[in-house]
């Protein structure tokens, strides 16, 4: 995907609604250091983000803060974190008092050592322990981080599988429905081994494009279903890709209500689509008997 | 979305100051944000108590995180609204494996603190005028996009467009609202 086609993603990246393909791509572009589009896109982050500011602000902060207090009290006693400190708050040793006799002052100074050596001994015990809770508590941020990346992975993933099995699902619904309409589509000089079909019911207000053999969607485009009909020509009826060896499955619009359907043909456009073809034609087909 | 309010602490100065361990910076930054948050993370919920919930676990993680929060990188309000927006999606996916959606509930009565109001109301207003601006169906693409979980098909499917036309109206939204919003910062 060349920069401009980059560029184009970053509205959909910043209100967080790629495809996982194309969230890949503009991982791998910011990565390889463009800072245009790092800075765009950090800036478009703030227009979605100012989305959630034009909301009414709704619930209590009172509510809120008491769930926080409960979290700040429970945390007091956490070693890895000082205990939060409250403004305008601050406490003074408590000042000792020199006795009179010499003898009770050795006893005292005898057994300040003592508890000072004890003291010590206990200060390192727990600057030991502080410490290796410290490292356990790091390990288990790094874990988290960890696991958080492969959960949006995996959520990217089961999003994709999802919508691969909704559109099977609709094509088996369409495939069954009693106003079945099929249309063949034919391979032509770009992709002579490839082939489709696309299913339409209007009852169940449904159409499903299936095509096998077509080859990897180039960097920068994308295939368009076109519905050409004799009324308005050619009628833009989805946007879909395709990976090398795998077969393609999508949910596409409608032919045009009461518009008489001549042909139906697969063109590759820019990324994004177009409202009328300009690429090559790769698959072309007249819809059967209805 | 800079702090234009010269009463008030940035926001930055209260991540600092929650840095170093001052809770009561905790605590104004839960009464700038926490109920715009919480309008936030409703809409996906539906349950004010959820909201909530998400909106404390949020300003918890940014008092665990202040240390570490980079203001080059975007700024206190982008970051907050993008952990809730995450966190509510989140808790909704949850939700839908654990029960049915809840009912939606009546919003509680605010008690709004004056100043944060005022600043809160004029921010709101500015948004809400660059939303209007927009076209009906960019600014219905764009709602459905920030304030649902739908991926693009879905939000294509829903709207009943091709997918090549809901990435055009998002964007269109995206790029007019920039626009608006830049000029009206000006």
């Amino acid at each position: 995907m060349d920069h401009q086609a980059i560029k184009d993603l970053l509205p959909l990246a910043a209100l967080e609604r790629l495809e996982p393909d194309e969230a890949r791509a503009l991982e791998e572009h910011l990565r390889a250091g463009c800072d245009e589009c790092e800075a765009e896109l950090r800036e478009l982050r703030e227009v979605a983000a100012a989305l959630a500011l034009s909301l009414e602000p709704e619930g209590s902060e009172e509510r809120i803060w008491e769930r926080l207090d409960a979290r700040l009290q429970a945390d007091a006693s956490e070693p890895s974190r000082p205990a939060a400190r409250e403004s305008g708050r601050a406490r003074r040793p408590a000042r000792g008092r020199v006795g009179a006799w010499r003898a009770a002052t050795a006893v005292m100074a005898a057994a300040i050592i003592g508890i000072a050596i004890y003291a010590g001994r206990l200060s390192d015990q727990l600057r030991r322990a502080n410490e290796e809770h410290r490292q356990e508590f790091a390990a288990m941020d790094s874990r988290l981080g960890t696991l958080r990346a492969e959960l949006t992975r995996a959520r990217g993933e089961v999003g994709a599988l999802q919508r691969v099995l909704g559109a099977r699902i609709r094509m088996e619904k369409v495939l069954s429905a009693p106003d079945l309409r099929l249309t063949r589509l034919k391979p032509l000089a770009p992709a002579p081994g490839a082939g489709a079909i696309v299913a339409v019911s209007a009852t169940n207000k449904a159409a499903v494009f299936q095509a096998v053999g077509l080859p990897a969607t180039p960097p920068g485009k994308t295939y368009e279903l076109w519905w050409i009909t004799k009324e308005h020509g050619p009628v833009a009826a989805g946007l879909f890709q395709a990976e090398d060896g795998h077969p393609v499955v999508a949910a596409v619009s409608l032919p045009p209500a009461g518009e008489h359907v001549l042909l139906s043909a697969v063109t590759l456009e820019p990324y994004g689509g177009v409202s009328k073809p300009t690429g090559a034609m790769y698959l072309k087909g007249a819809p059967g008997p209805a | 979305m800079a702090d234009t309010q010269q009463a008030m602490p940035a926001d930055r100065d209260l991540i600092a100051a929650m840095a170093a361990g001052d809770s009561e910076a905790l605590r104004s930054l839960n009464v700038r944000y926490g109920r715009m948050l919480a309008a936030l993370a409703r809409r996906f919920l539906g349950n004010e108590s959820d909201a909530e919930e998400v909106v404390a676990d949020v300003l918890w993680q940014a008092w665990r995180d202040a240390k570490t929060f980079d203001p080059a990188r975007g700024s206190v309000s982008v970051w907050l609204v993008t952990l809730a927006r995450s966190r509510a999606i989140d808790r909704l996916r949850v939700n839908r494996a654990r029960k049915p959606p809840p009912t939606e509930q009546p919003a509680s009565e605010p008690v709004p603190d004056p100043a944060v109001e005022l600043h809160q109301v004029q921010r709101a207003r500015i948004v809400r005028a660059a939303l209007a601006g927009l076209e009906a169906n960019e600014r219905a693409a764009l709602q459905l996009a920030y304030f649902s979980d739908l991926s693009q098909s879905e939000i294509a499917e829903k709207l009943g467009i091709p997918l090549g036309t809901v990435k055009t109206r998002m964007r269109n939204a995206m790029m007019k609202l920039r626009e608006t919003l830049s000029e009206r910062r000006e």
